[in-house]
């Protein structure tokens, strides 16, 4: 298979997300939004969860199946400390879940995503970092080494979305940012269909950050394909 | 691709096909003690499940500052990415229990192989499941379609069909299709790990392959995976 990373050019910049991502809690539309909007229904679904996390109060989750496609889809890390399904207390049936150690996208994650998108039409594509994420601190050392091939894989993977000064311990929500916009680069470049679908805008695509202390999910703007950075 | 290999080097064998019916009333009599219990949490948690599916998660908010700071999985799942089949539903777990895997038809690709090795290596996690799920719809692409439409959901196609004995001539039982693939993820997984197979050997790891009936919720577990070069048939 061709090597999905790393890749000289970017496809699809999310560099709002680091720039103001610590305000984006209380984003807002503003431009009279369907409340069909599935973003809204994910946005809607994990206040529900921050409210349960700041009562101390149990998770209730959603029993009845939805009808129809997922609403979302999301690639997210394989950290026990989070699941996509419960942190929007979405229902069974409501999110198409794609999940690896770093969000890494390799060619089944890639295909997996093209599948909800090609096979179940689903609308949104949200690639959700989190804080602490131990492999992406893992990658910000640049003196770890790796204990095989395929977390050397991983840890490569994600060393080619961070940025070239050497960051520190308190950069990791930084690293994290960085490879979350990376995985969207590799997932756009490695897919035709899913660059056509977000062309013809029947596919949205945004990076989000988990914050486990509060259960908030902060979102970046959609991701648009402007090309920058050929040579 | 680098994790397929020839069947005839295969390590592990899987008897989830034959006795995939029997298997819910097995023992895990070979695993170790702390293996056991992982094992027999996710039953305990997928019969709550089963007896409701609004049993409220165990562990709930009040635990979650201890979350940030700390990883005690107990158990991880490779899974479908399949929007039916959240296993942290299924299993009736809090956040913090379960090291979750998903790609569709639980195919072993790259990041997923890392995935699982770290969380063997570097979590400890003493149980793995790998777990296909009534009417998958990835499984059902790659046993009924020509191809997959463009070359990643091709790859994807491909790398099912190598474990089902995909033959276009005959009609293959969609459920058999996904226990075959679910046995050929456990076998791409240990085949192309020394890790996962030095953990597995060791005792530090045992590996269960399953299957959700998105129906009725219940979750049918196989024998533990043994790592002899021979079936395990009865």
């Amino acid at each position: 298979m061709p090597d999905l990373r790393p890749r000289s050019h970017r496809l699809a910049p999310v560099l709002i997300l680091l720039a103001a991502s610590a305000s984006l809690a209380s984003f807002s539309h503003g431009q009279g939004v369907p409340a069909t909007d599935p973003l809204l229904r994910l946005k809607a679904g994990n206040e529900r969860f921050v409210r349960a996390v700041a009562d101390h109060a149990p998770v209730t989750l959603p029993s009845t199946p939805i009808e129809g496609a997922p609403t979302a889809t999301v690639l997210s890390c394989a950290d026990q400390r989070l699941s996509p399904d419960v942190i929007f207390t979405a229902a069974p049936g409501e999110l198409f879940v794609v999940r690896s150690l770093g969000e890494v996208a390799d060619r089944a994650v890639v295909a997996s995503i093209e599948h909800s998108v090609e096979t179940e039409h689903v609308p949104l594509v949200v690639v959700l970092g989190h804080d602490s994420c131990a492999v992406v601190k893992t990658a910000t050392d640049s003196r770890a080494t790796a204990l095989s091939a395929h977390i050397d894989y991983l840890l490569k993977a994600i060393r080619a979305g961070l940025p070239r000064s050497g960051p520190d311990q308190q950069d990791v929500r930084r690293a994290v940012l960085a490879n979350v916009e990376q995985v969207i680069n590799d997932v756009l470049g490695a897919s035709p269909s899913l660059r056509t679908a977000v062309q013809g805008g029947r596919l949205t695509v945004v990076g989000a950050y988990f914050d486990a202390a509060t259960g908030q999910v902060v979102f970046s703007e959609p991701v648009g394909l402007t090309i920058t950075g050929w040579h | 691709m680098s994790t397929r290999i020839p069947s005839s080097s295969l390590a592990v064998r899987v008897s989830l096909v034959a006795a995939a019916l029997a298997l819910a009333t097995l023992a895990p009599h070979a695993a170790e003690p702390e293996q056991g219990a992982g094992l027999a949490r996710l039953r305990a948690g997928n019969d709550r499940f089963v007896k409701s599916a609004t049993a409220p998660m165990p562990a709930g908010a009040a635990s979650r500052q201890s979350l940030v700071k700390e990883q005690h999985p107990f158990a991880m799942v490779l899974s479908c990415a399949d929007s039916r089949v959240p296993p942290e539903y299924i299993f009736n777990t809090g956040l913090g229990e379960l090291f979750v895997v998903r790609a569709a038809g639980e195919v072993v690709d790259k990041s997923v192989m890392a995935s699982l090795e770290y969380g063997a290596e570097h979590l400890h996690i003493p149980l793995l499941v790998v777990m296909g799920h009534e009417s998958c719809g990835a499984v059902k692409a790659a046993v009924e379609s020509e191809h997959g439409e463009g070359p990643n959901l091709e790859y994807l196609v491909q790398h099912i069909r190598a474990g089902v004995h995909f033959n276009p001539a005959e009609k293959i039982e969609l459920r058999t299709a996904i226990l075959e693939n679910v046995e050929e993820a456990i076998n791409d997984a240990m085949a192309g790990s020394q890790i996962l197979r030095g953990a597995a050997s060791a005792g530090h790891l045992q590996i269960v392959g399953a299957y959700y009936e998105l129906g009725s919720g219940h979750v049918e577990f196989s024998e533990p995976v043994g790592l002899g070069t021979h079936a395990a048939h009865k």
